[in-house]
């Protein structure tokens, strides 16, 4: 893949895949458009993309704007595609193209725009980075374990969000989905397991129990829906819920997740595709930007001697050593936990143990944090600012870790 | 290398704790007494739930963490609703199990945020993998995100929110509850109605059928609410449904002993016999039975008595409340209440502590059948209502 170098095309073109390869950039008219006229009304200097990111990140947060989520979404293009690689690397799935983990990736745009603040000297990069790794660990974990299941337990084990999403992916109907919701709720209640442990291959429920589910159901639709709705057989309810389960197998089959991913307006849909008339007049006001710009430079480099110390602290104490070994080989060498388990301790089963330091590790450094944010920046702390924090360290730890390390 | 695919994808990048394997059978045993399969599955996830993430707060929380609520009461909240409690000094976790593969959202009953007694600070999203033996803890946030976010779902009476707008990491709140406890959690919640006693007793002959498959949804929230938060009706809920005979029966209790769930909770007899033999002034013909359970008041061990008298056509019960140290006294401020079934007060049915006194104590003349609910000020530990027959 070629990096983009012109700040224009960073924030207006989108990465093409071609046969599962990097394909090319692909310019969006409207957003080239809107990345000139912003540039133009800009006084000089400000040619740094990162500077960029943080406007159009206030811009969103400030007006809730469409374009401005379209310039991120550009934005990010590299950051996903080297989080993809890095993940395809780790994770050998046939079933997954780059693409795929590419889609995956880019998906969490938004969970990134909400929990992003520049606030704490976080790179937005650098925090969505840690974002798309995550966020698609997760993800495959979830679809891969659904791979394992029968219809029935899939069913059980399926969010009322998921199958929400799944239902109006698959192209049904709104006033049908609740009809549907209803006879999901029913099927629940009949169908639960009976023994200590829930079975992924939940057998079909038999004749009888498909009886009482539609019984349940006509029953039910009176008060909890519309009460002139048309009572139904178990033929009928078996069809419906044999639905919702294609309809979540097929939301989480790999070749659909760009579909799932839409690149312009979220499922909300309720971006707005305005900008702030003149941007020069409000955040761009160059003093201000300037002087905040020169801040943040300052705020990195305070954050990097606050946790350097802060590591250095802990590396003197002799019981704190295993915990810094640990941190290096995740965060520094990219190993799994797993693979540190074995490395340390000359098995898999210490796994815990690596997954604990390494979060007492973040906590202890949060904490340091937090009292510099607290008296320094003047910001009140509570638990969301603490999660951000937690993520600006987590970037931290991989980037310096990384560096000591080459 | 697909080994080490599916080690990595086993576990997630949150906190994770494995179920203890030793423990399953008898918790699985443990939640048997429930209506249906759906409430019994129900009530082992909130248990294994509960019995796993207790010790991580146990040994991360600065303050120590207790479970809101008597174990076997819990029975009476699994059987309609999802989710448990654990009070950590001041604040309240809501843990909300599930066993969803994916973890998409919150989805919190609307009993845990708009039952005021219930409600809590955090929500904790949890997913229970019965089946991997591993609690995954998924994401938390606050009583005032749930609720402001309008999140409400009148479908299924839930409050939910995406995996998109939780904090993930559990650690962060324990620091946070730490270095930050003055931070807003809660929204102001209004008080539910009261419920007269012929408004309650329909609602108990109707959802109490264990027929009416979704009882949360049958009648409009604020009865319902209503009905669960005083824990005397919420009792006598689970029990009809169950089937189960009346267990609060105070006559009963000194005829054939004290019946399972009021044991459970802490109900004794004893009789005077043992302290007047062992002063040689045995009177066998006019030995008292006594009933007596221990409260914890501010931290104080103290005791509450009822005796009860009569004939079962005009019983007559006393209750005393005692500080259970030796020479102990019932601090000045203390009440205790006597009142009936629906929380209506009558006359001389409070006794206050001006200043500090050996014992408080009520007389009350009653209707056979009839029920009668104490409470006291403060509120004890784990205070849940109880209706007692006499």
């Amino acid at each position: 893949m070629q990096p983009r170098q012109d700040l224009i095309n960073i924030f207006s073109t989108f990465l093409e895949f071609n046969e599962d390869r990097f394909g090319g950039w692909n310019s969006d008219a409207k957003l080239r458009q809107s990345m000139e006229k912003s540039l133009a009304r800009s006084p000089s200097g400000k040619e740094q993309a990162e500077f960029w990111a943080l406007y159009w990140h206030q811009v969103w947060q400030d007006c809730y704007s469409k374009t401005a989520r379209e310039h991120l979404y550009a934005y990010l293009q590299e950051t996903g595609y080297y989080a993809a690689n890095k993940i395809r690397a780790r994770l050998r799935f046939t079933e997954y193209s780059l693409s795929d983990y590419f889609q995956i990736a880019i998906a969490r745009v938004d969970k990134v725009l909400r929990n992003f603040n520049s606030q704490h000297g976080s790179s937005f990069k650098g925090y969505a980075a840690v974002a798309f790794e995550k966020g698609i660990i997760d993800e495959l974990r979830q679809v891969n374990q659904a791979l394992g299941y029968s219809n029935f337990s899939l069913l059980r084990r399926t969010s009322e969000r998921r199958l929400k999403q799944s239902l109006a992916t698959y192209g049904v109907a709104a006033a049908k989905i609740d009809k549907y919701l209803l006879a999901w709720d029913c099927f629940k209640i009949l169908h639960a397991p009976t023994q200590a442990t829930s079975n992924r291959q939940t057998a079909e429920p038999d004749r009888e129990t498909w009886n009482a589910i539609a019984q349940l159901y006509n029953s039910e639709r009176i008060s909890q829906l519309n009460p002139s709705e048309s009572e139904i057989n178990a033929a009928t309810i078996q069809q419906w819920l044999n639905e919702c389960a294609t309809a979540v197998r097929n939301y989480i089959a790999p070749q659909n997740r760009s579909l799932n991913a839409p690149l312009s307006g979220q499922e909300t849909g309720e971006l707005q595709d305005i900008l702030p008339e003149s941007p020069a007049e409000s955040l761009l006001t160059p003093l201000i930007e300037q002087e905040e710009q020169q801040q943040r430079i300052s705020e990195q480099e305070q954050i990097n001697s606050i946790l350097t110390a802060a590591l250095a602290k802990l590396a003197e104490n002799p019981k704190k050593q295993q915990l810094l070994d640990i941190a290096r080989l995740y965060y520094g060498q990219e190993l799994t936990q797993q693979e540190i388990s074995l490395q340390l301790f000359g098995n898999k089963q210490k796994q815990y143990v690596v997954s604990r330091s390494l979060a007492k590790l973040k906590k202890a450094l949060v904490k340091e944090f937090a009292e510099w944010v607290k008296t320094k920046l003047h910001i009140s702390l509570n638990t969301v600012v603490l999660e951000q924090i937690g993520a600006t360290i987590e970037e931290w730890l991989e980037k310096c870790l990384i560096l000591k390390e080459s | 290398m697909i080994d080490s695919t599916q080690e990595i994808l086993a576990k997630s990048t949150n906190l994770w704790l494995e179920i203890d394997r030793e423990k399953i059978a008898q918790t699985w045993e443990k939640s048997q007494p429930f209506s249906s399969p759906q409430s019994r599955w129900r009530a082992y996830l909130n248990r294994i739930c509960l019995d796993t993430i207790f010790p991580w707060l146990e040994a991360e929380a600065c303050t120590k963490p207790t479970i809101w609520q008597q174990e076997s009461i819990y029975n009476s909240f699994w059987e309609f609703v999802n989710g448990s409690a654990i009070n950590l000094g001041t604040k309240r976790l809501i843990l909300v199990p599930s066993e969803t593969i994916d973890t998409s959202e919150i989805r919190v009953p609307q009993e845990w945020v708009d039952i005021p007694s219930w409600a809590g600070d955090y929500y904790l999203a949890i997913q229970v993998d019965t089946e991997a033996e591993i609690v995954q803890f998924v994401g938390y946030t606050t009583h005032l995100q749930l609720k402001q976010q309008e999140n409400y779902s009148s479908r299924d009476r839930t409050y939910s929110l995406d995996e998109e707008f939780l904090n993930q990491d559990l650690d962060l709140l324990m620091l946070g509850l730490e270095i930050c406890p003055e931070e807003t959690t809660r929204k102001s919640l209004d008080s539910l109605p009261s419920l007269p006693q012929e408004q309650a007793n329909n609602l108990l002959a109707r959802l109490g059928n264990s027929q009416v498959a979704f009882p949360r949804r049958a009648v409009p929230f604020q009865l319902w609410g209503a009905l669960l938060e005083h824990g005397g009706w919420r009792k006598i809920l689970y029990q009809k449904r169950l089937g189960i005979q009346e267990q609060w029966s105070v006559f009963q209790w000194l005829k054939n002993g004290i019946s399972e769930l009021p044991e459970q909770i802490g109900w004794r007899t004893f009789n005077l016999e043992s302290l007047a033999g062992a002063r040689g002034e045995i009177n066998t013909k006019e030995i008292p039975t006594i009933l007596s359970r221990k409260l914890v008041i501010a931290g104080q061990e103290y005791e509450l008595q009822i005796l009860a008298s009569g004939t079962p056509e005009e019983p007559e019960a006393t209750f005393k409340l005692r500080n259970l140290s030796l020479g102990g006294l019932i601090p000045g401020g203390f009440k205790l209440r006597i009142l009936t079934e629906d929380l209506q007060s009558f006359e001389d049915n409070e006794d206050l502590a001006t200043t500090a006194v050996e014992e408080l104590t009520i007389e009350v003349e009653l209707e056979p059948g009839e029920g009668l609910v104490w409470e006291t000020e403060p509120i004890p530990e784990n205070y849940d209502r109880e209706i007692l027959r006499f």
